[in-house]
């Protein structure tokens, strides 16, 4: 596997960790201001991760990963609610999927 | 290509190895899962689908648009029958969602048994009967191979659509998305 495709591997990866941490909050009914602020920050880094993997992609793949790049910079918004970061994170994967598809399944 | 799979099983058991299975070939990279779940048809017709063991509930509410997505897999008249679903059970109870869903597959089933529509044969393949459960996923592969192989060792049967004809041809709500874990997850059906 190319340096570029694992990248986006991994990038999947701790998007779909990730979604599961918003899962978890959103089914125990407890997420707190400060999951929530932990969990956008770390939708704001994943989307700059994205951005810059978008940059090296051919344009298939790179069309998912600009979306999920806005997608995951919406999930990144201070005020969200958990709901609205949740919708916005299931997106981002959604687009993060296809552009894994994209590289293996061409 | 992308795909909607269906893969029945005769136990729960074996449908949860069926999607443990499925996330494996993704690891390895032989296909590319979007999205899947467990479903179950109980004793009365009624399909759950099976949450995670620490998300009691939250989800095992057939909501329309899996309704359709059910109908749509059982080929055009599980569409039909699921739109009519669709429409019937947007202020539905659980009870009567999940019976909307079993009706998909019970009359299309039906409509195999009687034989009215020779093609019916062909297009309504994918039934559950009471007591089976089956994986329900969105996939991208390349070829149909690593998944049949794997999940019909473990005992299933799988059927396929594309995912461009099924929304060419039929209505699916936004939510069905929402029951298609973008994980593996340990499957649990709520008593």
């Amino acid at each position: 596997m190319s340096i570029v495709a694992d990248a986006i591997e991994q990038v999947r990866k701790q998007t779909q960790h990730l979604y599961k941490k918003i899962d978890e909050s959103t089914s125990h009914r407890n997420a707190v201001g400060g999951d929530l602020k932990t969990i956008a920050s770390e939708a704001t880094l994943l989307a700059s991760s994205v951005k810059r993997l978008a940059q090296d992609q051919r344009a298939g793949a790179q069309v998912h990963l600009q979306k999920a790049a806005a997608r995951l910079t919406a999930a990144g918004i201070a005020g969200a609610t958990l709901a609205e970061t949740r919708e916005h994170m299931r997106d981002a994967l959604q687009s993060i999927s296809q552009a894994v598809a994209e590289v293996r399944h061409g | 290509m992308d795909n909607y799979v269906a893969i029945v099983f005769n136990t729960d058991e074996q449908a949860f190895q069926g999607l443990h299975a499925l996330w494996n070939l993704d690891d390895r990279g032989d296909i590319t899962v979007h999205g899947a779940a467990v479903i179950h048809r109980d004793a009365y017709g009624h399909v759950d689908v099976a949450t995670k063991n620490d998300d009691p509930g939250v989800r095992t509410i057939v909501g329309t648009g899996i309704g359709a997505l059910l109908g749509a897999l059982a080929g055009p008249v599980g569409s039909a029958l699921g739109i009519a679903g669709a429409a019937s059970v947007a202020a539905g109870t659980a009870a009567g969602i999940g019976a909307v869903a079993g009706n998909v597959m019970g009359l299309t089933a039906d409509a195999v048994k009687a034989g009215e529509h020779e093609e019916a044969v062909y297009e309504t393949q994918f039934a559950m009967k009471t007591g089976q459960a089956a994986v329900i996923a969105e996939v991208s592969e390349s070829s149909n191979e690593p998944i049949d192989t794997v999940e019909q060792r473990l005992g299933g049967t799988v059927f396929r659509r594309a995912k461009g004809e099924i929304q060419d041809s039929s209505f699916f709500g936004g939510d069905y998305a929402d029951y298609l874990y973008p994980y593996d997850y340990d499957p649990h059906f709520a008593a």
